[in-house]
């Protein structure tokens, strides 16, 4: 990467070297047999030049031809793209704790998903998928300013869910962390607990209702306000949020983060990939918007300070604006307290189709995979063929109570959250 | 190259191996709004390793030629752990080692075409959306991907072929007051930069609806007859039931398979499903597949009575039916499953205005937003759609989607229309994306769907 830099800067005014590398393994059991085991190796590097005001992109996997990938960087100026502005000056990053000793073999992996698998088998007639993984990457910025930042990160993840005859739907709960760590035993008794709570259909009757958004649920209605607080949106004046900085948006209940810095969590990142360092940054304080985050680009544009939230999807694309450390603070309510607080309603396990909708406007409407209907604060069955619509601006002013935990989803953690008087459709 | 492969070939001690290598050449612009945000052309490669050994099968991607081996061993070690760790036992369908190179034709080859041309044609269609003062923003993009892919087995077959894949397309943000509305937009295809040229009255006609939506009204929740158009047709076709005709979706699950059973009436009279690669002129075109399989065309479901299942040559074995040529990977980064290359539900006599008055008092839903499934339950969102009362189509909706049972919903498809319409723009997001995965129906009446609304 040094040598990429050297010959790059010799024709360039600045110039960002990002490169990355990781080692992966994958096994899988479908309904409690095992099925797949795969690995991947794989690596890339990203080059960004800046020559008067403009930047040139290229990437490669593997860096070979450093002349060739830094032709193509200079060819990209051409396009007129405007620069992101000055690069990040090398400041001190606070160490963080990313990185855990990767013990056993794909073996392990096996055995632990066996362990999983018996344990649900032993518990519940539906089909049991359990999943495990483990990946060590490393992640490195070189700037012509002399940033040079490097993570090495090994996360491990394991996914379990039992799964209703003839569907993906299921009851699941996911896991993760820094090295192999057994799968919580209260998760696997959770999803067993509601998975025989729920096995028969009930029908259910359309209209305005309570509704428990689990965890993955959350995230489709904290992906729309994720869009409305990204700078881009700001920018263009198309979030419903411009100009709303210390107005109270949401119920005073939710509080919304971002935490990069945490490491006590797989993940932690001390700087984004463009070599900015990285801050929490609270989005949402009791309701009240307090931030828009952004990346080197929107922050020249907008004339702001980078919040170091410029994170590519792969050495393929251009960091852009995005949240990768999301947490909902949790509230006070065991989930067996939100369900008698409920009384009667449904709740919300998997969306199908949160992508779809007018996001930016906050609108959703998402199908349940599946809904469970709650009679007197108990699960007495499952909905099929059903939705629950809305828009979060409205109904996250609803809400009666956030649960306790926070949940692992991806690099998120969400609690449960219960809204009241929600639009609830389904097949009657 | 071949050479080169067949030598890193010989570094597997199995009962069967495979290697695919792919040179890829992207080139992307991006506009958002009237903002240039990105312009690029890059060049990369790499590996995929699949291995068999006692019944064993692992697959490892790389990226490096110098971490063959060590690739090699992981997907040895890998399979060596399936066989004694309980996993059923891999067999591979029986298929000819092909030798043979293929490149596909297109009209008007992007590949040599400058950077700056494509960047004056994408900023042509953006600026046609700009230039309507509601339009607040867009998103507008270019991508260009050409991939030259070299397959080699230890049975002895030697593939190359080109995929040159062009696109524009983006969304489209109308503002007024407190209220945004977007559409999608998309033009593209696998047979060459001419396809997307000359399609200004189609962005016009995109700017048009997005302007319209904000004065439509939100649809109002219930069970609801519905005209699907071809978009929306066709994201049934493909998310509701393609996925299920793909074999290793319904491979671990009893249910799915007793229940997908060939020759069981599963759809109305009027529903045929054809997957068809080998279509000529259509996003989804390949001839060989990521295994070295020819594809072929297979009629899925025919009159209502499923007929056909899409494989690889792993599942073709376990399921003891012909292989299909549907192993394809997203690009050199992944192992190949099992896709759909152009699925489409057979037209049948009806006009659109037909299938209007024949639903009489309803929705007519356009325009799909992007959909998914959960085993048999599928929700897919529309872009826009229109009440309809006396097979008239009235006031616009707005915030659609729709939440339907595959089976249910196989068997209320009462009617379908002439006008088969294949999309160019794919995205298929099944555990890696297919940008080549193509779509498509005529219009099509359905007797009932469940609609989410406020």
């Amino acid at each position: 990467m040094e040598r990429l830099l050297e010959i790059a800067r010799k024709q360039a005014d600045a110039v960002t070297v990002f490169g990355m590398s990781s080692a992966a393994d994958n096994v899988m059991f479908d309904n409690a047999r095992l099925k797949s085991a795969d690995s991947h190796l794989n690596s890339g590097t990203a080059l960004t030049v800046v020559k008067d005001g403009k930047q040139g992109f290229a990437f490669t996997r593997n860096l070979i031809d450093r002349e060739g990938l830094v032709r193509d960087a200079l060819a990209a100026l051409a396009g007129g793209v405007e620069s992101a502005g000055d690069l990040p000056q090398p400041v001190k990053l606070p160490q963080l704790d990313t990185a855990a000793e990767q013990v056993g073999g794909n073996s392990l992996l096996v055995d632990e998903c066996r362990r999983m698998t018996d344990h649900l088998s032993s518990r519940v007639k539906g089909q049991v998928n359990v999943a495990a993984s483990r990946m060590t990457d490393e992640q490195r910025v070189l700037t012509s300013t002399g940033v040079d930042a490097r993570c090495l990160s090994t996360n491990y993840g394991a996914h379990a869910a039992v799964l209703y005859p003839g569907t993906h739907a299921g009851i699941a709960r996911g896991f993760s962390a820094k090295a192999f760590t057994p799968f919580p035993e209260k998760d696997l008794q959770f999803i067993a607990d509601t998975y025989n709570a729920s096995g028969k259909e009930v029908k259910a009757v359309s209209g305005r209702t309570r509704v428990l958004f689990l965890p993955f649920s959350v995230w489709a209605l904290v992906w729309r306000l994720g869009e409305a607080t990204d700078a881009k949106n700001a920018y263009e004046k198309v979030s419903p949020l411009v100009g709303r900085i210390g107005e109270q948006v949401l119920s005073e209940k939710l509080t919304l983060k971002d935490e990069p810095l945490n490491d006590s969590l797989p993940g932690a990142r001390a700087f984004d990939d463009e070599g900015t360092p990285c801050r929490n940054l609270t989005l949402f304080e009791r309701g009240v918007l307090r931030a828009f985050y952004n990346d080197r680009f929107y922050a020249h544009k907008t004339g702001t300070e980078p919040t170091g939230h410029g994170w590519r999807g792969d050495v393929t694309t251009r960091p852009e604006p995005s949240l990768a450390h999301l947490r909902l603070v949790p509230g006070e309510h065991s989930f067996e307290e939100m369900l008698k607080l409920m009384g009667r309603g449904v709740i919300a396990v998997m969306p199908l189709g949160a992508h779809s909708g007018n996001r930016l406007n906050g609108d959703y409407s998402i199908g349940l995979a599946p809904g469970l209907w709650v009679e007197d604060g108990a699960i007495v069955g499952m909905v099929k063929d059903s939705l629950v619509a809305g828009n979060v601006y409205d109904d996250l002013k609803k809400v009666i109570a956030v649960e306790d935990t926070a949940h692992w989803l991806g690099s998120d953690r969400f609690p449960s959250l219960l809204l009241d008087d929600i639009s609830f459709t389904t097949r009657t | 190259m071949f050479d080169r492969l067949e030598k890193m070939l010989g570094l597997v001690r199995a009962d069967y191996a495979d290697l695919r290598y792919e040179l890829a050449r992207e080139t992307s612009i991006d506009f958002s709004g009237r903002e240039l945000t990105g312009l690029s052309a890059s060049s990369t490669d790499g590996f995929v390793w699949r291995v068999l050994k006692n019944g064993g099968w692992s697959q490892v991607p790389f990226t490096k030629p110098e971490d063959a081996e060590r690739a090699a061993r992981s997907a040895l070690e890998n399979a060596e752990l399936l066989a004694s760790g309980g996993a059923r036992p891999v067999r591979l369908a029986p298929a000819p080692p092909i030798k043979d190179e293929f490149q596909p034709k297109l009209s008007e080859d992007p590949r040599p075409i400058p950077a700056e041309a494509k960047l004056a044609l994408l900023r042509k269609y953006n600026d046609i959306a700009l230039e309507n003062p509601k339009i607040a923003t867009t998103e507008a993009a270019y991508y260009e991907i050409s991939r030259d892919k070299y397959y080699v087995s230890t049975e002895g077959a030697r593939l190359r072929e080109e995929l040159v894949t062009a696109r524009i397309n983006g969304e489209i943000v109308a503002k007024e007051g407190s209220l945004t509305q977007r559409v999608r937009f998309g033009f593209g295809g696998s047979d060459g930069l001419a396809r997307l040229r000359g399609r200004e009255a189609e962005m016009a006609e995109r700017v048009k609806i997005c302007v319209d939506l904000l004065g439509a009204e939100p649809v109002k929740g219930g069970e609801y007859r519905v005209v699907l158009d071809q978009s929306m047709a066709g994201v049934f076709a493909h998310e509701a039931f393609g996925h299920f005709s793909e074999a290793d979706i319904i491979e671990d699950s009893p249910t799915m398979r007793e229940k997908m059973c060939i020759g069981a009436k599963l759809g109305s009279d009027v529903l045929s499903i054809t997957d068809d690669p080998t279509r000529p002129g259509q996003l989804g075109f390949y001839r060989f597949d990521d295994e070295g399989v020819a594809a072929r065309p297979v009629a899925l479901m025919k009159d209502g009575v499923l007929s056909g299942r899409l494989h690889s040559r792993r599942t073709a074995a376990e399921f003891g039916e012909p292989v299909t040529g549907h192993c394809v990977a997203q690009d050199y980064r992944f192992a190949p499953i099992i896709r759909m290359g152009c699925i489409f539900i057979e037209p049948r006599d009806k006009t659109k205005e037909e299938l209007l008055e024949q639903l009489g008092d309803g929705l007519y839903l356009c325009n799909h937003m992007g959909g998914a499934t959960s085993g048999e339950n599928f929700t897919f969102g529309a872009q826009f759609g229109f009440e309809v009362k006396s097979g008239k189509p009235g006031r616009m909706l707005r915030d659609i989607n729709i939440s339907g049972n595959l089976y249910a919903t196989m068997k209320n498809l009462s009617a379908a229309g002439n006008d088969l319409t294949l999309s160019e723009i794919g995205g298929c997001g099944k555990y890696q994306m297919n940008f080549r995965s193509c779509y498509g129906g005529p219009h099509v009446l359905v007797d009932s769907v469940v609609v989410g609304g406020r």
